[in-house]
């Protein structure tokens, strides 16, 4: 049985999110009573993530645990804009190289990446407000022994 | 679907090692709230506390500039960023992300920015975690108080004007009925005229934490901690209030 936790999560390094990650995993098994086996991880492209850092991180918080064998795997969403001005639809692509001439790599929203609005302008109208419905998030999903 | 919230769950495991938290809220914007947060900070630390200062002030972010961190001063490890430190104070703010630029931000990703805060920073053990809030009582007050499941207190701060005064109590009437324990009210900006706010604190049954004048040579000691802490305004301060934050029985929001 595929099972899945989506939940919205604030920008933690890998080492951070994966150690939550592990924990909310081991209360999920204990309360079941259940092993998992697999783990999906869905990494919002705004975070900006090192998925193979995330991997070792989770591999390691869950050596000794009951998460031991469990494989994971990582999955990136990728972000999409949408202007309240002008309506313009954009990806991060279509500002990455200007965040990181301003900002360098460790750009601010690599850390808060719900700040977006006050690091990143439409590259239509230049216009700060704009949503974000995708690529902010994290969520996981697992499976189970036996399913 | 499950409803775990991950991100409040590591803002509040990083919040483990801090023992209270001072809410420095006001009604409207301008009567000296972040100064008397900037203040208080460093007259804690001088007092032998362990103190940080959390700047939830999203759009106006002040206790950078107040501190003397101008620009980014930021030390990342795999598990956070270590707060940059001045006057033996930590702090966390947007500004520190911002520097000059503009925080046009909308409501519904304010909680989340204030859990981000919460779970990057590496405060580590804390007497007193003072949150400079923005004025009103709206995302980031809510916030705050949601997350934050340990020992509380509120410092109301308001300037004698019947337009201040008015708002702050409909910012009391609020701390009430999120139940927040309320250290007091401090007047600032006094003119000598306590009465209205001393009312204020009657009819509210809050205690009156006293009235500071306006220290027209503050300005000049803004970002210099050394000059911050000798001034006028940080020694009536110190005596108008500081023991009475000390001392307050913090306790958790009643739920």
């Amino acid at each position: 049985m595929l099972l899945t936790l989506a939940y919205g999560i604030a920008c933690m390094h890998e080492w951070s999110l994966a150690d939550s990650i592990v924990r909310d995993l081991l209360n999920v098994s204990a309360n079941r009573g259940r092993c998992i086996k697999q783990v999906i991880v869905t990494v919002g492209e705004l975070i900006q993530l090192d998925h193979e850092i995330l991997r070792f991180a989770l591999e390691q918080a869950s050596k000794g645990t009951q998460l031991d064998e469990a494989e994971y795997k990582i999955v990136e969403q990728k972000a999409s804009f949408s202007c309240n001005n002008c309506g313009r639809v954009w990806g991060f692509k279509d500002i990455e190289a200007s965040l990181i001439k301003t900002f360098g790599e460790e750009n601010p929203m690599h850390f808060i990446p719900d700040a977006v609005q006050a690091f990143v302008r439409c590259p239509s109208c230049g216009s700060p407000d704009f949503e974000t419905p995708k690529g902010r998030d994290v969520s996981f999903s697992y499976i189970e022994e036996g399913s | 679907m499950s409803d775990i919230n991950v991100f409040t769950a590591y803002a509040k495991r990083q919040l483990e090692g801090i023992d209270r938290i001072v809410l420095v809220a006001s009604g409207k914007g301008g009567v000296g709230k972040s100064v008397v947060a900037a203040l208080m900070g460093l007259l804690l630390s001088r007092r032998g506390h362990t103190v940080g200062i959390l700047d939830i002030d999203l759009h106006g972010p002040a206790i950078p500039l107040l501190l003397g961190l101008s620009g980014r001063e930021l030390e990342e490890d795999q598990r956070g960023i270590q707060p940059p430190e001045r006057g033996g104070v930590k702090v966390m703010s947007l500004g520190l992300f911002l520097g000059s630029g503009s925080a046009p931000i909308r409501g519904s990703y304010k909680s989340r920015i204030i859990g981000e805060m919460l779970g990057i920073t590496r405060w580590g053990r804390l007497d007193f975690l003072i949150c400079d809030t923005p004025s009103g009582t709206g995302d980031e007050l809510l916030e705050i108080v949601r997350t934050a499941r340990i020992k509380i207190g509120a410092l109301v701060i308001t300037t004698p004007s019947k337009l201040s005064i008015s708002v702050t109590e409909r910012l009391i009437d609020a701390l009430h009925l999120m139940r927040v324990p309320l250290i007091g009210v401090l007047e600032n900006m006094s003119e000598g005229k306590t009465c209205l706010v001393q009312g204020l604190a009657e009819a509210r049954e809050i205690r009156y934490l006293g009235a500071i004048p306006f220290d027209p040579n503050f300005e000049g000691a803004a970002g210099d901690t050394v000059a911050m802490i000798g001034s006028k305004l940080a020694t009536k301060l110190e005596n108008a209030c500081l023991s009475s934050v000390e001392s307050f029985k913090y306790h958790e929001v009643i739920k």
